[in-house]
C-alpha cells in the first residue's frame, strides 16, 4: 500500500479504483430503478387491459354474471398466476375467476382499496401485482351497483425479467469498470513516460553518459528540465572554473618558485629577490582565491541590490573612516540581481573598495534594472581615474594572474571575471566626478 | 598600551606578538575564541587583532560577543579568504578594519596605528601640544623641533595619557595598560616614569604637561589645536 501511495501512478490508480465503483454503482442503481419502474408501468397497463376485458364480458341482472369460459385462458386455469375477482362496497367477493381457487379470498378482500368511482389503483402486495378499478353498474329499474374489479398477477415473470436485466447490467458495468481501470493504467503509463525518461536521463548524467537533459520533454516539464539544465551548466562551469583555477595557480606559482630556486643564496640581493617573488606568489594566491570563491551561480535567485550595496557602504565607511569619504547611493527600489548574493557582494565590494581607496572624498554607486531588464550598475569616484594603459590590461581576458599588478589589478580582474561569468561586461570610463567610472552591465 | 592577539596559528601569533612587543606594546595572546572571549571580557585592552577562522568560537562570534558586552576597544580582523562576504560579516559584527592574509607586519602596524588614532579621536598621525609634537606612527616625540630620547615605557605612558587627554588616569589604569599581568603593582615605577617624562618634556618646568591629581592619578593637560 505504501509503495502504491509513494508513486504517482499508484496514487492515480488508487483514486480511480476508489471513485469508479462509486460512480458506476450510482449509475447501476439509477438504471435498475428505471427498469423496475418501466416493468411496473407495463404490468399496470396489462392488468388494466385485463380488467377492461372482464368488464366487457360481465353482465348484471340482479346478480353479477360472467361466462364460465373467459376470453383470457389463464383466468380459467386454476393457479395459473393470473387471477380476477369482483367485490361490492362491503369488500364482499361477488365473483372470482376459476384460476383463483387456491387464493385465500377472504384475506385478500380485506386488503382491497377503497376507491371512488372511476378510480384505479395499482399495488404490489407480497408476491402479487394487484390492479383495482371501481365502477358503477347501472341496473335495470334505474338502480346503480358499485363494483370493484380487481386483477392480480404473480410477480414471478416480472421478477425473472428484472433478474436477467440486473445480471446484464452488472456484467456490463463491471466490465466497463475493469476496462476503464486498464485504460487508466495505460494512460498513466503513457502519460508518465516523460518522467521515467527524465529519471533515466538523470541517471545517465550521474553516470557520466550524458551532459544535460534533451529538449524533447512535454511543455509541463520544460520549466523543470530547463532549470535543471541551467543548474547543470553552472555546476559544470564552476567545476571547470575550479579546475582552471587550480591549474592556473599551479602553473603561475611555478615561475616565481623557479626564479627563487635558480637564484644563488650567496648573492647580495638574494633576500630582496625572495621578497619580490613571495610577494608575486601572494598576489597570485589572492587573485586565484578570489576567483575560486566567486561565481557559484545560483541563477534562480533574485537578489535585491540595494541591501547589498548598503551593507558594503556601512562596512567601507567604517574602513575608510579616517579618509572621510562619502558614499552616495542611487539605486532604484526594484533593482535586482539574478544570481548568487555572494557574487554580487564580491563584484560590488571590489569596485566600491577601489573607488574608496583611489577616490578623494566622493564615491557614487548607481544601479537600475534587473529581473527581466538588463542590470546596469556604476561605481564612480573623484580620484585620478585609471590610466589608459592599465585599462586595457585589466579588461584583457585571459591575462595570466601572475602578470597582474597589485592595487587596482586584482580586485578589478575578479570583477571582470565575475561580470563575464554572468555573460555581462565591465567597462571603464571617466566619471563626471573626475575619477574613474566602472560600469557593469549584466543581461 | 595593551594589545590582545587572537590567532590559532602559533607561529604567526608569535611573530605578531614579538613585532608589537618590540614596538612597545604590552601583548597578550589567545589561541582560540573561547580563551579570547574570557580575556577580552576580563582585561582592559586598547586594541585586539582577531583572526576570523578560530577554533571553538569563530572570530565573528567573538567580536559580536565582545560588542554585546560593551567591550568597545578597536578590533582589527585578519582574514585568510579575503572575500567580501567575510570582510562585511566581520565589520558588521563590530570589527573596525580588516587585513587579508598574507600580510606584511608593517601593514598591520599601520592599520593598528590608524585604529588607535581613530579611537583617540585624532585624524592626523601627528599631534601638536604646544612645543611638543608626537608622531604616533613613528613613535617619536619632539620638543621645539628636537627629538626626545624616550624609552618604550616612557613613550607608552605619554601616549596613553595623551590618548585620554583631559581625563584623570589612575595609576592602576596606567599599570593595566602599560604592563603585563606579572608586574608588581605596588612598585613606584609609574611615579618614576612620570618624573622622567616631566623632566624630558618640560625641562624648564614651565609647561607642566602632566598634572598630578592628588589621590586620583595623572592628567595630560596640554591641548592640541582645535581641541
Amino acid at each position: 500500500m505504501r509503495i502504491a501511495v509513494n508513486s504517482l501512478a499508484g496514487r492515480l490508480l488508487l483514486a480511480s479504483a476508489l471513485l469508479l465503483p462509486l460512480f458506476l454503482g450510482a449509475t447501476g442503481l439509477y438504471l435498475d430503478r428505471s427498469h423496475r419502474l418501466s416493468i411496473e408501468a407495463a404490468e399496470t397497463e396489462r392488468l388494466q387491459l385485463q380488467v377492461l376485458t372482464l368488464l366487457a364480458e360481465a353482465e348484471f341482472d340482479q346478480t353479477l354474471w360472467l361466462p364460465d369460459e373467459l376470453l383470457e385462458r389463464r383466468f380459467n386455469q386454476p393457479n395459473s398466476g393470473l387471477y380476477a375477482l369482483v367485490s361490492d362496497v362491503n369488500k364482499q367477493v361477488l365473483w372470482s375467476s376459476p384460476s383463483a381457487l387456491t387464493l385465500e379470498l377472504e384475506n385478500l378482500s380485506l386488503k382491497l382499496p377503497n376507491l371512488s368511482v372511476g378510480e384505479r389503483d395499482f399495488v404490489r402486495r407480497d408476491s402479487l401485482f394487484q390492479f383495482s378499478y371501481q365502477v358503477i353498474w347501472a341496473v335495470e329499474g334505474g338502480g346503480e351497483v358499485p363494483l370493484l374489479f380487481t386483477v392480480l398477477e404473480t410477480v414471478g415473470p416480472a421478477q425473472a425479467q428484472l433478474g436477467i436485466y440486473r445480471r446484464g447490467l452488472l456484467f456490463w458495468l463491471g466490465g466497463s469498470a475493469l476496462l476503464l481501470i486498464v485504460c487508466q493504467a495505460l494512460i498513466l503509463f503513457w502519460g508518465l513516460r516523460p518522467l521515467r525518461k527524465l529519471a533515466g536521463d538523470i541517471t545517465d548524467i550521474e553516470s557520466g553518459v550524458a551532459e544535460g537533459l534533451a529538449d524533447a520533454y512535454p511543455q509541463e516539464l520544460q520549466a523543470v528540465t530547463n532549470s535543471l539544465n541551467t543548474l547543470l551548466q553552472s555546476e559544470r562551469k564552476r567545476r571547470e572554473r575550479a579546475r582552471n583555477t587550480l591549474s592556473d595557480l599551479a602553473h603561475s606559482l611555478k615561475t616565481p618558485l623557479a626564479v627563487i630556486r635558480s637564484a644563488d643564496p650567496g648573492e647580495q640581493d638574494y633576500g630582496q629577490l625572495v621578497q619580490e617573488q613571495t610577494q608575486r606568489m601572494e598576489q597570485i594566491v589572492a587573485y586565484q582565491l578570489q576567483r575560486a570563491v566567486s561565481g557559484s551561480h545560483k541563477l534562480l535567485q533574485m537578489v535585491a541590490v540595494a541591501p547589498v550595496v548598503k551593507r558594503l557602504q556601512r562596512s567601507l565607511l567604517k574602513v575608510y573612516a579616517d579618509k572621510g569619504v562619502a558614499i552616495e547611493l542611487e539605486i532604484t527600489a526594484d533593482c535586482v540581481f539574478r544570481g548568487d548574493e555572494r557574487d554580487l557582494l564580491e563584484l560590488l565590494g571590489s569596485l566600491m573598495d577601489n573607488a574608496c581607496k583611489y577616490g578623494r572624498r566622493q564615491v557614487r554607486v548607481t544601479a537600475a534594472g534587473g529581473g527581466t531588464q538588463p542590470l546596469l550598475m556604476t561605481v564612480e569616484d573623484d580620484g585620478d581615474g585609471i590610466p589608459l594603459q592599465l585599462r586595457t590590461a585589466i579588461l584583457k581576458r585571459g591575462t595570466r594572474a601572475d602578470s597582474r599588478q597589485s592595487g587596482h589589478g586584482i580586485g578589478l580582474a575578479v570583477a571582470v571575471d565575475l561580470a563575464e561569468s554572468y555573460l555581462g561586461s565591465l567597462q571603464l570610463a571617466e566619471s563626471a566626478l573626475g575619477g574613474a567610472c566602472l560600469r557593469v552591465e549584466l543581461p | 598600551m595593551r594589545m590582545l592577539i587572537v590567532e590559532d596559528e602559533a607561529r604567526l601569533r608569535l611573530q605578531l606578538a614579538r613585532y608589537f612587543t618590540a614596538q612597545g606594546w604590552v601583548v597578550e595572546e589567545a589561541a582560540d575564541g573561547r580563551e579570547a572571549l574570557y580575556m577580552g571580557s576580563e582585561h582592559p585592552y586598547d586594541i585586539a587583532i582577531v583572526d576570523l577562522g578560530l577554533p571553538e568560537i569563530s572570530g565573528i562570534e567573538l567580536i559580536a560577543n565582545w560588542r554585546e558586552n560593551k567591550r568597545e576597544f578597536p578590533v582589527l580582523v585578519l582574514t585568510a579568504r579575503g572575500d567580501w562576504q567575510d570582510k562585511v560579516e566581520g565589520l558588521e559584527a563590530g570589527a573596525d578594519d580588516y587585513v587579508t592574509k598574507p600580510f606584511h607586519l608593517e601593514e598591520i602596524h599601520a592599520r593598528v596605528n590608524a585604529l588607535q588614532r581613530r579611537a583617540a579621536g585624532r585624524s592626523q598621525r601627528c599631534g601638536d601640544y604646544g612645543p611638543i609634537r608626537i608622531d604616533f606612527s613613528a613613535r617619536v616625540v619632539t620638543r621645539a623641533g628636537e627629538t626626545l630620547d624616550l624609552t618604550n615605557y616612557e613613550y607608552n605612558t605619554l601616549e596613553y595619557l595623551v590618548h585620554r587627554a583631559g581625563e584623570v588616569i589612575s595609576k592602576t589604569e596606567l599599570t593595566e595598560h602599560l604592563y603585563d599581568q606579572d608586574f608588581d603593582r605596588d612598585s613606584n615605577v609609574i611615579e618614576v616614569f612620570i618624573g622622567r617624562l616631566r623632566k624630558k618634556l618640560d625641562p624648564d618646568n614651565d609647561l607642566k604637561p602632566i598634572k598630578t591629581v592628588r589621590g586620583a592619578g595623572y592628567r595630560f593637560s596640554l591641548k592640541a589645536p582645535g581641541q
